[in-house]
């Protein structure tokens, strides 16, 4: 009956410890996601503290031994990892805790301090995150652990050290017999006569003789043996006479500890580096610290500590510029590592970390890339296709628009790609570095079969004031997509010109114009209008006033785009023009006209923008 | 040396700290003010209030208080608080009030009221203090008044909180035991495996350094009585230990939290790693250096760096660590090795291992120097290259945690006996605690320990300290005894 009993407290206890660690296991998940003054977690921390607490009280100290996926009390699996997301056990385990104990008398500020250093040590990424030493630093009362380090320092067996020693000491023996202390006093007292007969600076006067000599000379030159009161003081040791700190050394000590916390350890390591690169002659260990440099590189890359690693850079590249002409063998070395530093892997994986980082530095990359060579900007146009953040791709092109400027044949190389984002990347770069000489290039992708590469080019081409580039930029009036040729039109309309407007012309007249949507055609005829100005009244006009018999319902919407053209027409003659439609027997003419009259006197008069007709 | 590390807990937050610092001194003034005015006075009670929103902030976190002054040390709920000197002169009248009723301190309940105090207070300056009992008689005509949210703590010196029963002496003496020799042969692996390029254990080095900062701030003294024995074969390793507890004592006594602490531990062990990279027959040869051993011994600054460089991973630990294996050897004016190109100011740990390091050294007489001198005159040396070859403050403060005498050193005394020093006394340090272990007559059977500051005592002088090599004397059996 009292196993039955026994065992039924188990099995509850079981379940009772399983329920709680699952709600802690939610509450930690929810502490590492929310920020630290949302109600919900505080809600959660304060409801599975309070049970954890009264179930420590309950059983007098919870004591989990942890495996790998499970956690064990008193020989019972009480929580398993079910999966991926319910790793617990797994958790700790991974961290290095072998058992974790609860003790009695645990308290509420303890316990939320646990799990604040779990979901510190949970969101921290980087290299030294550490929980074992996370959990020592808070020196909890009622809560202790044991790590697999301890078990393995635990196999170093002092005592028998000390017992391996103990029995040196003793069979070796203290030197020639056994110590004769009181030899050894009347040594000492010898030495004191001899120093208390000796004046400064002199030699002594009383030679190293047998003990009675001692006394008898003694007694002669009237010098007690005794040791003198002031032989215990030894004033020289002591600063200031004491021990204790003076307020101002009080205050050095506080700003010590306060100038201690502004360590940075990337900034120490890479300064050590490149002073250990000064240091070196020889060709073997100044290899040897290179490579140590590009591992530290690499890290400081990882961390996403992209000025440190930019003045890392820099430093090694004045120091390869000083060494060049003196030690030619070590300046190859370091050169090497220069062009490393911004070769394809390396650049492949700062585009990984860079996707990685849920906040990008973009001014410190930026201060990285300058440290680069241009041998890097191939591999960083590269970047351009794979960097997820609009804010970095962004920075990297202006970047690359400012570096290439005199090397722009190799961002022109990517204009023959094979990758569509690589060229489109190389349209843009070469559209912010600009002039007549990123024609030639921008020639190639007028006819590219990806749009987006057509649309940077628009975008590239707009930005050079030349008849050659409108000429190109008028291609795509005809272009097959028809945003491209609503880009197009825009672009066009702010750089003006006769060519634009001829090539408009021609394409209104055209067959292939009424394919277009009625909404493109109506924008073709707005800029056509703008562009032409009172030359192109009459044609508005003979549009407007055309009647057909029969005629379709989207010529009426023709005639209305005609009459719209002209309301957005600067000229004197347009608005005559509409003043005599408002005149029209067609009353859907006449009340359209007003309107646009209304419409063109607001633009023109009363600061309305053009683009807000219609 | 290790008074104010007993049973102390570290706070890690700072601001808890200057919290206690602030409640304390309110309290201080607030009594002070008791003397002056009436409790009902502006004066008064703006104090008073001040010193209440000080204290219920306090205790929010902590339930009770504590305020005890101890040897003119203050602690706050066992917390001990470093002090100016200007402000301990202003609680100093208070403090002397307190000793004149004999207590040490008071204990702050959670119910503790204005009235209550201000009767307190009032009682403090306005009675008498009897000749016999007069805490006793204080606390009874406090429970007659019904202030029964203040406690009076006895008066205690320091020494007095260093009273530890013989069973606990043995314990903390073998548990220190235990820890070194761990932390010993963990330096051996960690050195070892740096030498043949293998991966160093970081997270077992940490743990052993864990154990170490936990002993220290238990009682050092068993640890640097430890670091004392200088025979050891394998040298390195244990020069490596006792830097790295030499460094962590000084550091608790500089105030670093638990996280500066074990970032120094890190540093301290790896500070020689270097040396791994040098010829053993070099490292061990026991005739002094010439200029080419020289040459190449200076080269292991470098080494160290490199190595910490290339086998750990990049963390604030790694970096100063390697900070530290890298400075250590160079001196605050920029003289020593290796020459940086640029003088700069190193780092605080490379100051606080450079001190620590060379007093192990000299102490041992392995390496630089081949005969071993007493520590008194290693202090000495010190001291005379003090702001040209150490920080000066800090190795003021390291001769404070040392001591005139340091633990394990070997004395003669003005009645003939023979004693090693177990436990350093900071008030007054011409009167540590040792263990006499023989007298004109011989060896004792089994030490005894004696406490010189105690008044019985007080006629045994210490006459000089004695170097045991030269007479062949081995106090390692005495350190390593029970």
């Amino acid at each position: 009956m009292t196993n039955i009993i026994s065992e039924h407290l188990i099995q509850e206890a079981t379940s009772d410890i399983n329920l709680l660690l699952r709600d802690l296991l939610k509450v930690i998940k929810v502490l590492s996601l929310y920020p630290p003054d949302n109600p919900l977690p505080i809600k959660m921390r304060a409801s599975v503290g309070r049970r954890f607490i009264e179930l420590v009280a309950r059983f007098d100290g919870l004591k989990f031994d942890i495996r790998p996926g499970k956690l064990i009390y008193r020989k019972e699996v009480v929580f398993k990892d079910s999966s991926k997301e319910e790793t617990l056990a797994s958790f700790f385990h991974d961290a290095g805790i072998i058992v974790l104990e609860f003790l009695n008398g645990l308290r509420r500020k303890e316990f939320n301090s646990f799990l604040g250093r779990v979901k510190d040590y949970i969101n921290d990424l980087s290299s030294d995150r550490d929980l074992v030493s996370l959990l020592w630093q808070e020196q909890f009362d009622h809560i202790t652990f044991k790590t697999v380090e301890d078990v393995a320092i635990g196999e170093y067996d002092s005592e028998t050290v000390i017992r391996g020693l103990y029995s040196a000491y003793n069979t070796g023996g203290d030197k020639a017999g056994a110590v004769q202390y009181r030899d050894i006093i009347l040594d000492i007292r010898e030495e004191q006569a001899r120093e208390a007969a000796t004046p400064p600076g002199g030699i002594s006067t009383v030679s190293a003789p047998a003990t009675a000599e001692i006394a008898e000379a003694a007694r002669q030159t009237g010098i007690s043996l005794e040791p003198r009161p002031d032989q215990n003081k030894e004033p020289e040791l002591l600063i200031n006479g004491s021990y204790s700190l003076s307020s101002e050394e009080n205050r050095e000590i506080r700003r010590l500890l306060e100038e201690n916390r502004y360590f940075n350890p990337c900034r120490s390591a890479a300064r050590i580096l490149v002073e250990i690169l000064h240091l070196w002659d020889e060709k073997k260990p100044f290899f040897d610290s290179v490579g140590a440099c590009e591992k530290i590189l690499d890290e400081l890359l990882t961390a996403g500590v992209f000025a440190v690693a930019a003045d890392f850079v820099h430093s090694i590249r004045c120091r390869q510029k000083s060494l060049a002409s003196t030690k030619p063998v070590l300046a190859a070395r370091l050169e090497e590592f220069l062009r490393r530093a911004g070769d394809k892997k390396r650049i492949e994986q700062l585009t990984d970390i860079i996707n990685l980082q849920e906040a990008i530095d973009t001014g410190a990359l930026e201060i990285y890339l300058e440290s680069l060579g241009w041998e890097s900007l191939a591999h960083i146009t590269d970047m351009l296709g794979k960097l997820v953040a609009k804010n970095a791709r962004l920075m990297v092109c202006d970047y690359l628009a400012r570096r290439s400027r005199e090397r722009i044949t190799v961002i022109g190389k990517g204009i023959q790609d094979k990758r569509w984002y690589i060229v489109r990347n190389s349209v843009m770069i070469l559209g912010r570095i600009g002039g007549e000489q990123i024609l030639t290039y921008l020639e190639q992708t007028v006819d590219h079969p990806d749009s987006r590469v057509r649309a940077e080019t628009i975008r590239a081409l707009a930005g050079i004031k030349s008849d050659a580039a409108v000429y190109l930029l008028c291609g795509f009036l005809e272009d097959g997509d028809s945003e491209l040729r609503l880009n197009c039109l825009k672009y066009l309309e702010q750089v003006g010109g006769r060519r634009p407007f001829e090539n408009l012309s021609s394409i209104i007249n055209s067959e292939k114009f009424e394919k277009y949507s009625m909404e493109e055609q109506e924008w073709f005829l707005i800029a056509f209008s703008r562009l032409g100005g009172e030359e192109v009244v009459d044609y508005l006009t003979s549009i407007i006033g055309t009647v057909r018999l029969f005629a379709p319902a989207h010529s009426i919407r023709y005639r209305l785009a005609a009459l719209t053209a002209l309301v957005h027409n600067r000229s004197d003659d347009a608005e005559k023009a509409i003043l005599k439609f408002t005149c029209s027997r067609r009353r859907w003419l006449r009340e359209a006209a007003s309107a646009a009259l209304e419409q063109r006197r607001k633009l023109i008069y009363g600061g309305g923008c053009d683009d807000d007709a219609e | 040396m290790t008074m104010l590390n007993k049973s102390i807990d570290r706070p890690t937050d700072r601001e808890q700290l200057q919290a206690a610092r602030d409640m304390a001194f309110a309290l201080f003034m607030l009594i002070k003010a008791a003397r002056l005015y009436d409790t009902n006075n502006e004066s008064y009670l703006n104090r008073s209030a001040r010193f209440f929103d000080l204290l219920t902030n306090y205790m929010g976190d902590h339930g009770g208080v504590s305020i005890k002054v101890i040897d003119k040390h203050l602690f706050v709920n066992d917390n001990f608080l470093s002090v100016e000197t200007d402000e301990r002169t202003g609680s100093e009248e208070v403090v002397r009030r307190w000793a004149e009723f004999d207590f040490g301190g008071i204990i702050i309940g959670d119910t503790i009221t204005p009235e209550q105090l201000n009767v307190f207070v009032a009682m403090l300056w306005n009675l008498d203090p009897p000749e016999k009992e007069p805490r006793e008689k204080l606390k009874v005509k406090l429970a007659e008044l019904g202030v029964d949210s203040i406690s009076l703590i006895a008066r205690q010196t320091l020494m007095d909180s260093q009273k530890i029963s013989p069973e606990d002496r043995r314990q903390i003496r073998r548990q220190a035991r235990n820890i070194f020799f761990r932390a010993l042969s963990t330096v051996k692996e960690v050195l070892s495996s740096a030498a043949d390029k293998k991966h160093i254990p970081v997270s077992r080095t940490r743990r052993v350094i864990h154990s170490i900062i936990d002993q220290i701030s238990q009682d050092d003294a068993a640890l640097i009585e430890l670091a004392s024995i200088k025979d050891f074969d394998e040298y390195t390793y244990a020069h490596c230990t006792n830097v790295c507890i030499y460094a962590l004592t000084l550091g608790f006594r500089l105030g670093l939290s638990r996280r500066e602490l074990l970032e120094l531990g890190l540093a301290a062990i790896f500070h020689d790693v270097g040396k791994a990279k040098l010829p053993s027959d070099l490292i061990n040869k026991p005739e002094k250096f010439n200029e080419f051993d020289w040459e190449q011994m200076r080269k292991h600054p470098v080494y160290g760096a490199m190595t910490i460089a290339k086998t750990m991973k990049l963390d604030s630990g790694m970096a100063r660590a390697m900070a530290v294996a890298f400075e250590h050897h160079i001196n605050p004016d920029h003289s020593g090795y290796p020459t940086l190109p640029d003088e700069r100011p190193t780092n605080l740990y490379s100051r606080i291992v450079s001190i620590v390091d060379n007093f192990d050294a000299l102490s041992s007489g392995r390496v630089y120097i081949k005969d071993p001198i007493p520590p008194d005159e290693v202090m000495r040396r010190l001291m005379n290259q003090m702001k040209v070859k150490f920080d000066a403050l800090l190795l003021k403060l390291f001769v404070g945690v040392i001591g005139i005498y340091p633990v394990g050193t070997l004395v003669l005394f003005s009645n003939d006996s023979f004693g090693i020093i177990s436990r350093t006394n900071q008030e007054n340090p011409y009167r540590p605690e040792l263990y006499i272990i023989a007298d004109r007559e011989g060896e004792k059977a089994e030490p005894i320990l004696i406490d010189l500051s105690m008044e019985e005592n007080h006629g045994i002088n210490i006459v000089r300290i004695i170097e045991p090599e030269k007479y062949g004397l081995k106090l390692s059996k005495y350190i390593l005894a029970d």
